[in-house]
Formats: structure tokens, sequence, C-alpha cells
């Protein structure tokens, strides 16, 4: 080499090097984030798992010798998978034809159909049980006051069949409509012009492309019935499940090993789920998304048809708006079915005895809320953008809290996290390391929408247009992934206020949940103070929408902030 | 459009603000709790000790058992100082498991030894016995005859009216299962339970909900504690309450003090503790909760002094330590029955 | 089409005065990467060009070739791993990519979807914390010279794709830029938008005189727009030069190919004469000038004729020309102002390229023989690998 190039050389190094500094802080970065994901997505796992394998300290079957023995045990299992399929299957029909009568039929009012599904998923997940009690219950408005059905049992299959299938099939519908969607109408129109009859086109051609939905739709209702715990813990009756087995094992009979080895159980098919439904029926979607064909296709279903699922539509949302009414007015009702005045009393009570509790639930989702988006962000950008040994490991790490039961979580955060060095129950802590690592994959999955925004030429156009990496990231990529951030912060505290079933387990006296309050005041039949306090925590949730809605246009009107002109 | 913005977001973050200062700082003045008294007793209980010692109680309701596990969990950093309420074999399975602590105080010498732990662990608050409480208007609708001992209620005609709690979960129901125990003896008592088991449509996890439930017609018939029966029918329920004949049993409502609670409240959850026993107590559990304190108050209308009850011959001792084998025993009965 | 000037009144006849470019000098860039399999790979070698102030310069070649990672090491996305890039004469390779002051415009338009037309061309000067009147003052000026008046208040999804790379052009030039960079530009836009935008980019960078450095794959955007050409394959340069010479004088096979859709004919040099070559094709002597062979050339050599399509004809009966073969026409594609065919020739198809000719009727049936001529000083010899 010559002199020249040699001293050329040096020189670039030394810029590589000066770039390169910024690799350090990104392994720190990645290993930090490692650490975290392993102990307190991992470890946790582990623990229960070890703790129902090593009941005494030593490896021992006997915990699960005892559950698939004992027959309490197997009628519980039974009872959650009987329970989960008729809920997944009843509900992948109703969301079925939901989906289909709002993507297929043209007729009024639709946003409002729209949006009596999206109710339930916005809502605390027991709100159905609890309408159910007024509703069906005993001295409930239909059965008894309106119907006059004596000794009508809501109590048990029945009921959680009922509640949990109105509860659930919101997501079911979710899916569906975005596939029915994503079908080109064209090909119907082509099965059509190919001389299939109405109901052929539909059994050969939108039946077949929408299965790998309906599939997805029946498998993520399932795990959702099979992990709901509030809606058996106020219906369950004499219907034993495998989630609220796993409660009352700890807290009744405060036996960890046998609870551990419930929730390992609960785990095992929601785990596996989860595993075949991304990696099996991924691969089998035959959905090409065009994205082209906005027409309709207005064709499929007779006239016939066409007016008996509006009126089952209908039927649905005026079902869900019921139970909600419902809700709210016996909140307002002294004593629903013996005594009907009106009176404000139960909001009263609600603010007495459950000031504090409003006060730390709002506090832990508003602290926990940006955290969890921001940490899902990273991990997203970190994964999408970089590459590093691992990497894979920590996606599947991030997601799998996601397919652990709530029940597992809290479970397996309290046994975790009760000793030095690690002492954390009965502190937020606890709770704000459940929301974040639970509910980390929505930051995740937003992150990666907001990077498929911000794409590589946007940024660096806006570096050749003079601008610092610093002013890019204020005027660019801030704004660009605003909308992301807030759509998934904000179903990120809806998540936050309304989960019990992990939050059960970990909330204390210094930290309490509206959930678990609920709950208990429905247990002692306090049920006027519950629907008050469920119209609260509604009510925060609506309100909380309005202010993600005004950060939304925040983050907008703010873009030239920093580098405006006055 | 900047200024609306700049309002919004500084009151967002002042309540914002308010809220933290609320939760985290102001913890000083403060006794934290686990009460199993009802939620709404509870309330008043506490409002009344706020008012007159300047303290703030900040509580969870629990179940009996659930506050047991619930401390057992947090053994190594107990959340709350004081443990309010609740069946007295919860509070003796805290001493045993090492949960609480001893509290020796002059607050508790009136009681009769047997209200209260020889090593000042717990002391009772008030006694009440074990009822059965049958709603009026249900009874005549489903032409039932009111039943007058343990034994009636496993008569086939009341299949579906009879509700309890979990033993699991419930002192009370617990209490309700040794005492059966301790009438029948243990082998008869599990074949009754199977045989009262089939009259039970469910188990609720708090040990008032029956009765509350009667109340409101929900259910015809509960097994709970007198007390509560008699607050209902004071406020115009259509209840009545009946003893059963072979004898009943009783709770000890005892108080506790946590072991190694949080430091800055042992000596605010003393004070909790003494004032527990005292006169003012004893007024709001009479109030209330319609309760017969061990105090001298004047009674609420209705309310039956324990001593004027046959109860059967009670071991607490006992009951608390044997309670992981029989729940789990009620457990099997119970479910075993259920799948036939 | 676009109406170039619909408001012809306050419209910039040149660069203002403050508006320097400046020169471009690449010396010896080296940028190596590791692929997946971890093989060490050399997107550009040993690069080294030169562009002078006010040049158009287009970088071509077939993708992988490194063309857009040189666009990228000149414009500070990239460090290379040696080698210097100068502009002005001065070394920039420690200038951050947002201090070089070089916008790009991309293949994706990368327009702010979150800003309107107007707040997408003021970026660049709202960073530059230019007044607002100038501000104001040089976007209109934009919008003008790019016809997109009335446009300003919508956003980008809300205008056609050649209006959008308009805008994008408009917010590279209203910084005043020493030097642009185009990375494939109109890749995205349909046929009709191309030409039409490539005429507009070819208009406003004779108006403003502004260094250019244009990447592209394809050959006809290349060909007009260009005052030099760079030819790449595999990290290297291929062949630099005007238009006109990489067209009439391609130095290899590769740029021949690329280039000009050539037609490859196998021969053999008969005999190296003074001023020609004979080179022997099938049964014929071909008669080539010599200037028109690259490399060194002996006789016996096997040697590919490449031949551009529009410098065949076809002898019309009775016309007679030495350097001529017969084929067979297999298609025939009727263009309106030319007619390109398929000829088989020696097992090779051959384009033809004949342009309309009104006193000739040139229809000729499927599998018809006819002969062809060809135009010997448009025949470029290269020897045979």
């Amino acid at each position: 080499m010559t002199t020249l190039s040699f001293s050329n050389y040096f020189k670039n190094q030394k810029i590589t090097l000066k770039r390169l500094l910024n690799e350090p802080l990104q392994l720190i970065l990645v290993l930090s984030i490692i650490f975290c994901l392993g102990l307190f997505v991992l470890y946790p796992l582990y623990s229960t798992i070890k703790v129902s394998l090593m009941p005494n300290g030593h490896f021992d079957l006997i915990v699960y010798k005892t559950i698939l023995n004992q027959q309490r045990f197997k009628i519980a299992i039974s009872n959650s998978i009987l329970l989960g399929i008729v809920v997944a299957t009843l509900g992948t029909i109703i969301a079925f034809l939901f989906a289909y009568t709002l993507t297929r039929i043209q007729f009024p009012g639709k946003h409002f159909f729209k949006g009596m599904v999206i109710l339930p998923i916005i809502s605390p997940p027991f709100i159905f049980a609890l309408s159910a009690v007024l509703l069906l219950g005993r001295n409930g408005l239909l059965t008894q006051q309106l119907l006059g059905i004596e000794n009508f049992n809501i109590y048990g299959f029945k009921g959680l069949v009922i509640v949990q299938t109105l509860s659930m099939f919101p997501i079911g519908f979710l899916i569906l409509s975005g596939i029915l969607q994503a079908i080109d109408p064209d090909l119907e129109t082509c099965a059509m012009n190919l001389g299939a009859k109405r109901w052929k086109t539909f059994t050969t051609v939108t039946f077949p492309l929408a299965l790998p939905g309906l599939w997805a739709s029946w498998l993520l209702i399932f795990v959702q019935s099979l992990t709901d715990f509030g809606n058996p813990l106020i219906l369950g009756g004499d219907f034993p499940v495998l989630s609220v087995q796993t409660y009352l094992e700890f807290v009744g009979m405060g036996n960890l090993p046998r609870g551990a080895g419930l929730a390992v159980l609960l785990l095992v098919p929601t785990v596996s789920l989860f595993i075949l439904q991304r990696y099996i029926l991924r691969k089998k979607s035959f959905i090409t998304v065009t994205g082209k064909s906005t027409r309709r296709s207005i064709v499929s279903v007779s006239q016939l048809i066409h007016v008996l699922l509006i009126f089952f539509s209908i039927l649905i949302s005026a079902i869900i708006s019921i139970f909600y009414i419902s809700i709210f007015a016996g909140s307002f009702i002294k004593l629903w079915g013996i005594n009907w005045t009106l009176t404000f009393s139960h909001y009263i009570y609600a603010f007495d005895v459950g000031l504090q509790t409003i006060k730390d639930t709002v506090l832990l989702a508003t602290i926990a809320t940006p955290i969890t988006v921001i940490f899902g962000m990273v991990i997203a950008f970190l994964v999408v953008r970089k590459s590093f040994p691992g990497k894979n490991l920590m996606a599947i790490a991030a997601v799998l809290m996601f397919s652990i039961p709530g029940t597992a979580v809290g479970f397996g955060y309290m046994i975790s996290f009760n000793q030095e060095p690690l002492l954390l129950t009965g502190t937020m802590y606890i709770l704000l390391a459940c929301y974040v690592f639970r509910y980390v994959p929505i930051g995740i999955e937003s992150g990666m929408a907001a990077l498929s925004q911000v794409s590589k030429d946007i940024g660096e156009s806006s570096t050749n247009l003079g601008a610092s990496s610093a002013i890019t990231f204020r005027s660019i990529t801030l704004p660009l992934i605003t909308p992301s951030f807030i759509s998934a912060a904000t179903f990120t505290f809806v998540k936050c206020m309304t989960g019990l079933s992990a939050v059960i387990f970990l909330v204390s006296a210094s930290w309490k949940h509206m959930t678990t309050l609920i709950l208990a005041q429905t247990e002692n039949m306090l049920l006027g103070q519950a629907y008050a306090m469920s119209v609260v925590l509604t009510l925060i949730i609506l309100i909380s929408f309005a202010v993600f809605k005004n950060f939304m246009t925040l983050g907008q009107t703010s873009v030239f902030g920093g580098i405006s002109h006055d | 459009m900047r200024l609306k913005h700049t309002i919004f977001f500084i009151t967002l973050s002042l309540v914002f603000l308010l809220l933290m200062f609320d939760s985290v700082l102001a913890r000083s003045k403060r006794v934290t709790a686990y009460t199993s008294l009802h939620e709404p007793v509870a309330r008043a209980v506490f409002n009344q000790f706020e008012k007159e010692s300047g303290l703030k109680v900040f509580f969870v309701r629990l179940s009996t058992g659930e506050a047991v596990s619930k401390l057992d969990a947090e053994r190594l950093n107990p959340q709350v100082s004081i443990w309010f309420g609740g069946v007295g074999i919860g509070h003796i399975r805290a001493k045993n498991k090492g949960l609480s602590v001893a509290n020796p105080t002059t607050a508790t010498k009136h009681l009769e030894p047997k209200y209260k732990d020889k090593d000042h662990h717990w002391a009772g608050i008030y006694a009440a016995p074990l009822v059965f409480e049958y709603n009026t208007i249900m009874l005549k609708r489903y032409a039932l005859p009111i039943p007058v001992s343990w034994r009636d209620l496993t008569k086939s005609e009341y299949k579906g009216h009879i509700q309890m709690a979990n033993p699991g979960f419930s002192g009370t129901a617990y209490n309700i299962l040794t005492t059966i125990v301790e009438i029948f003896g243990e082998t008869s008592a599990f074949k009754y339970i199977q045989a009262l088991n089939r009259n039970i449509p469910m188990y609720s996890r708090s040990g008032s909900a029956p009765g509350k439930r009667a109340a409101i017609g929900e259910v015809t018939i509960a097994i709970g504690y007198a007390h509560d029966a008699v607050k209902f029918i004071s406020d115009g329920f259509p209840l009545a309450i009946q003893f059963p004949a072979e004898g009943t049993g009783y709770e000890i409502a005892a108080v506790s003090l946590i072991k190694n609670g949080p430091k800055d409240e042992t000596e605010n959850a003393k004070k909790l503790y003494n004032w527990a026993f005292g006169k003012s107590a004893a007024k709001v559990y009479v109030s209330q909760s319609f309760a017969v304190p061990f105090v001298n108050v004047p009674l609420a209308k209705g309310a039956i002094p324990i001593s004027e009850v046959k109860t059967v011959e009670q071991d607490d001792e006992w009951a608390a330590k044997n309670r992981s084998r029989l729940v789990e025993k009620w457990h099997n009965v119970v479910t075993s029955s259920q799948s036939e | 089409m676009i109406k170039l000037f619909r408001n012809p009144s306050p419209m910039p006849t040149q660069k203002s005065d403050d508006w320097e470019v400046a020169d471009l000098d690449l010396k010896n860039v080296v940028k190596t990467y590791h692929d997946r399999r971890g093989n060490l790979i050399h997107a550009v070698n040993n690069f080294s060009l030169k562009i002078g102030k006010g040049e158009f310069t287009t970088l071509v070649g077939p993708s992988g070739c490194g063309k857009t990672t040189v666009l990228r090491v000149i414009a500070g996305f990239e460090i290379p791993d040696s080698g210097e890039v100068l502009m002005g004469g001065k070394s920039i390779n420690s200038i951050p990519a947002f201090n070089r002051n070089m916008p790009m415009v991309f293949q994706s338009y990368a327009l702010f979807p979150h800003l309107s037309i107007y707040d997408n061309i003021a970026y660049g000067l709202k960073i530059r914390k230019v007044p607002g009147n100038i501000i104001k003052n040089d976007v209109e000026m934009m919008l003008q010279l790019v016809n997109l008046v009335g446009m300003e208040n919508r956003y980008p999804k809300e205008i056609s794709g050649g209006q959008q790379q308009r805008v994008a052009l408009a917010r590279a030039l209203v910084i005043k830029p020493k030097i642009i960079l185009f990375d494939e530009p109109l890749s995205n836009l349909d046929v009709k938008l191309r030409l039409q935008t490539r005429m507009e980019i070819k208009r406003l960078q004779n108006l403003l005189g502004i260094t250019t450095l244009y990447v592209t794959h394809d050959q006809e955007e290349a060909l007009s727009m260009s005052d030099s050409i760079v030819v790449m394959k595999k990290g290297k340069i291929e062949q630099i030069g005007s238009p006109e010479t990489i067209y009439h004088h391609p130095k290899s096979v590769f740029v021949a190919d690329f280039i000009g859709n050539t037609n490859f004919v196998e021969g053999t040099i008969e005999s190296l004469l003074d001023n020609h070559i004979n080179i022997q094709v099938k049964d014929k002597i071909l008669k080539i000038p010599k200037q028109q062979a690259t490399g060194d050339i002996n006789q016996g050599d096997t040697v590919l004729l490449g031949i551009k399509p529009e410098a065949i004809s076809i002898l019309k009966p009775g016309e007679r020309n030495p350097n001529n073969f017969s084929g067979t026409v297999r298609h025939t594609y009727f263009r309106g102002t030319i007619t390109e065919f398929e000829v088989e020739f020696n097992n090779t198809l051959i384009n033809v390229i004949l342009p309309k000719d009104v006193d000739f009727q040139q229809s000729f049936a499927r599998n018809e023989r006819i002969c062809l001529s060809v135009n010997p000083r448009a025949i470029n010899i290269f020897k045979k690998h």
C-alpha cells in the first residue's frame, strides 16, 4: 500500500469507528431487553413449571397424578374444553354471519352495528356476566319479570355459554370481516359468471376462502373461553373450570404446587394453539389482499337471506345493547327485582369505598401504557431493522406472553417475585411489570405498523434535505408513528384497565384494581355497587378514548413545533 | 390551537401528579388492612375510626380463606399491618402459620378466655351463631316447609333451593363444615354433605352472599350467620331465621396484627387493634351488622346473644389444624357427586 | 400533456446568484458488505469518477451492479471502506449526510405523508431556518416550476404518482442544492408519465444547470437525458462516455448488450486489411471498417458482431448490397412510426427496426424468407472470450 492509501485507510477507519460508537449502545439495549424478557416472561413460566414438578423440592409427578386422577380436576378440565368448543363454535358462527352481513350487504346504520360489536372488546371482560344476573337471574328482568320463568338457573354451563359467546364473538368478527373484505368480490362474480348458483358460489368460493379466518376465529375464541376468568367466577355455579380452579387452589387451599400444575395445564393448550396459529395456519392462508377492489359484491345471497341476515344482526346488536343498558340502569336502581326506586347511593358508595381503587387503577394504567408501547416499539424496531444473535428468540419471547393465560401469568408472577432479591409482591412494580410484559405484544404490533409507515427512504430524504437525526425524529418519525403509538396506547390502556385474571393474584391493600373490586362486590351481592363501579370503569375508558384522540391531534399539529419560523 | 393543547396538556399533567401524590406520597398517617367484614360494614367501622383517630384506613375486603392465603403469599413482604374481622378459625390458622404477631393489650381484658388467643395473637370482637335463613315469600311460593334441623336440609324437596359458600374461600362455610363434622362425626358428616350437596346448586365465594341472595329471593334458603339475617329482616326483607335443632356452630369474628407489616404503620395498626374492642367500635358493629359484641352496648332489635343459642362443642384449634384435609375432602365429595 | 408553462409570469430563467453548484470527484471508492451466507461482496470496487459542474451524469447497469451504492456513498448514507468523495475539491467523507446539501429524489418519492405539498416543499427551508416570507416566495416559485400551482394544500396521497415525483423534485431543488441525486426516480410511473417526467427533469436541469447524478437501469432514460453515461458492472465502471459514444462505440459486449438492444452474430476474422476487416459470417464475408473493432483482434479469431436493430434494412426487390443475408420472418410488431421484426438467422432471432416508409409496403407473412442488408459502419466487433 502506498502512504496515501494508508492514511486514507486510517481516516476511513476513524469514521467507521465514530459510527460504530452507536453500536455498544445498541448492544446494551439488546442485552437489557433480553434480560428483562428472561426475567419477566421466561422466569415466571419456569417457576410455575418448577413448582408443579418439584412440589417438595425434588422431582415428583404427584401434582399431575392428583390432578389427573381426582374427579373434581377431571371435571374442571373436561368442562373447560366443552365450554371452549361450544363457545368457539357458536361465537364463530355468529361472527361469520355478522361479518358477512356487514361486508356483503348494503343497509343503513352499519356504523352503529360495528360499534355495538366493538363495545364488548373495550369493556371489562365480565360485564356480560354481571348483566346476565340482572336479566336472566332468578329476579331477572327477562326471565322472571317479563317471561315469568321460575327458578331459571343462569349459574352454570348455560349462562357461561351465553355470556362468553356474546363477549367473545367480536374477536372472531374482527378477523372474519377483515378476511371477507379482502376476498376480491370479482372472484365471487367470476364464479357466478362461470355458472355457479348463489349458494354454490358461497359454498365453493366464499366459504373456502374464508376458511382460514374461520379457523383463526375459532381458535382465538376457544383460547379466550379457556382462559376466561371473570365470567366463570361470577356465573360458574356448579360448573368448575380450569382457570377458576387454579385461583381457587391458591386462594382457597393455599396449595401452590397444585395451582401451578393447573396453570401449566391451562398453558399447554393455549401455547400450542398459539404456535399452531402462528406457524401452520399462516401458511395456509389463500387470501390475496389486492387492496384495490373496494367494490362490494352484493350478489352472493338471495333477497330473503339478506333480510334474515340483517334481522339477525339487529337482534345480536339489540341483545348486546340490552346487556349494557341493564348495567347502566342497574347502577341507579336500589335493589333490582325488589325495590325499583332510583338512587345515586351506589355511586356515592362506589366513590367512598372505591376512590382509592379508581385512582390506583388509573395511575397504574397511565404509567404502564407509555412504557409498554415504547418498549414494544423498540423491540419491533430492533427485530425488523437490526440484526443480532438471538433476535428470533427475542421476538418469540416478547409475543409469547399474549398466549399465556392471565391466570398463569398472575400465578407465575406471584410465586416468582415474592422473595429477595426479587421482592415485588404487594408493590406497584409487580402490577406494572405484569402490564408491561403482558401487553408488550400490542406495542410490538404497533411498532411493526409504524415502521411500515416510516420507510427508510422517508427518513433519508429528510436527512439529505438537511435534517439531523434529531430533527428528523421530531419532525418526520414522531408524527408518522404517532397514530400507531396512540392506537396501541389506547388498546394497552383499555387492557390495563379491564384485565382481571392476572391482576387478581397481584393486587394488594396498597395497590388495588377496579375489576377485582367489582368482582368482590359481585361476590358479596353488592350488585348495585358493582354496576356503579362498572359504569365508572366504562366511563373512564371512554374518556381515555377522547384523551388519546386529543393526543393524536397534538402529535399532528406540533410537527413543526421545534423548527417553525415565528 | 396551540393554547388549547397547552391547557389540555397542563391539566392532564396536574391530574396525573395529583394522582401520584395521593397514591404514593400520602402514606404516613395510614393503616393498611385486610378485612373480612362486609364491605359496607367495614366502610362504616373504618370511617368511625378515621373520625376518631385522624388516621386513614386503606382496606381490601377478602373472605377469611382468601385473607389467610394472601397473607401467606405475602409472608416475606407483608402489605398490610392488620387483619380485621373474619372467622376466628382463620385467625388461628394465621397464628399457626406465623403470620400474625402477639399484641398483649389491656383492651381485650374484658373478653372471656375462649374469645381470645392465650398468646395474644388475636382476639374476638363479636360472636355470631350459624342459622338457616329462608325467604318467606319464596318458601310459600314453592310450598316448602321450614327446615328446622340440619337433617331437614338434605330432604329432596329442597333440591335447588339451598345455598352456602365454598369452605375453600369462606370462613363461614368452613365453620358450617366443621359444625357438621362436630354434630355427625367425620364419617357420617361427609355422607351428610354428599346428600346436602344434591340440594345446593352453587357455592359462592363469600360467606355472606347466600344470606343476601336469600333476602332478595335469588335463593330460598341460605346457611349463614345470624346477625346478617337479622339486619336484612330489620331492613324489611322477607327473611326469617331458624336455629337448627341439633345445635349450631358460631364464629368469633377476630382481629390480628400482621407480623412484619409496613413499618411506619405499626403504631397506627395497634391503635386500630385496641380500638376494635372498645365501645365505639362495638356500636358500629351493632348498628351496621346487627352483631352482638363482647362489650356491653345496647343491642340492635332482634339481635341474638350467643349465650341464648344452643351451640355445639366447638374446637376452633382442631378446626384450624385440620382445615386442608377437611376442605380437600369436601371438594372431592362435592365434585364427584356432581358428576353423577 | 403537461403544459410546460401554465403560468408564465415570474419564472426563473436561470438559477439565482447565491446558488452555487459543485463538481464531484470520487477516488478509488470501495464499499463491501457481507451477504446472508457471510460472503464478502464488493458492492463498489475501486470506483473513480469525476463529474463536472452542471453536468448531468447517469449511472446505468443491471440491478446489483452497485450504482445505488455509489449514490448512497455520495449522499453520505454509506461510509466507503476506503477511497474518498470530494466535492468542490474538498473531501466530504466525514461530513454527515444532513450537512452535504445533496438532496436525493427517490424511486418511492419518499414524500412526508403527514405534510401538505406546500410543507413538503418547504421542509428543507424550514430546517435551514429561512425566514417565512422567503420560504413562501421560494415554495411558490417551485410550485410554478413543477406545474403544481393550486395543489399546495393537498396531501401526497391525494395526488398522482407523476405529481408526487414533481413534488419530490421541487422539494430537492428549493434548497438550492450543490448537487442533486436521483435514484431511479421514474421506475414507479407508467410509460406516458415516465416520458413526461423525464422531459420535465431534463428541462429543469437544463434551466438551472445543477450538477446531477442520476441512477437508472433504463437505457433510454440514460441516453436521452445525460451529458455522460457511466455503465457499471459488478461494482466497477465498464465504460464512461457521452450517450453517442456509449451507443455507437460500446467497449464491450456487456455495454453493447445493455444499451440499444444490440443483436449479436458470431463470425470469424477472415482477414485484416488496412482500412477494414473481412469477417466471415456463415457463408458471407462482411467488410467492416477497422475502427469498429474493439481490442486486439487477429486473423482466425472468433468474434461477436454487435448489430443495432436500426442498422439493418430490408433489401427491396432489385436493390443490391454486398453485406446482405437472408432470414425468415418469425414475428412482426407494428408500432406506428416503426415496425419491429424478429428475423431468424443462423438459429438466432435478430431484431430489426424499420422506420415507416410511406413508399414501401412493409408487410411480410410469417415464415416468409426475406433478404436483409446491414450497414457495416454500424457493426461493432468484439472478441469472443
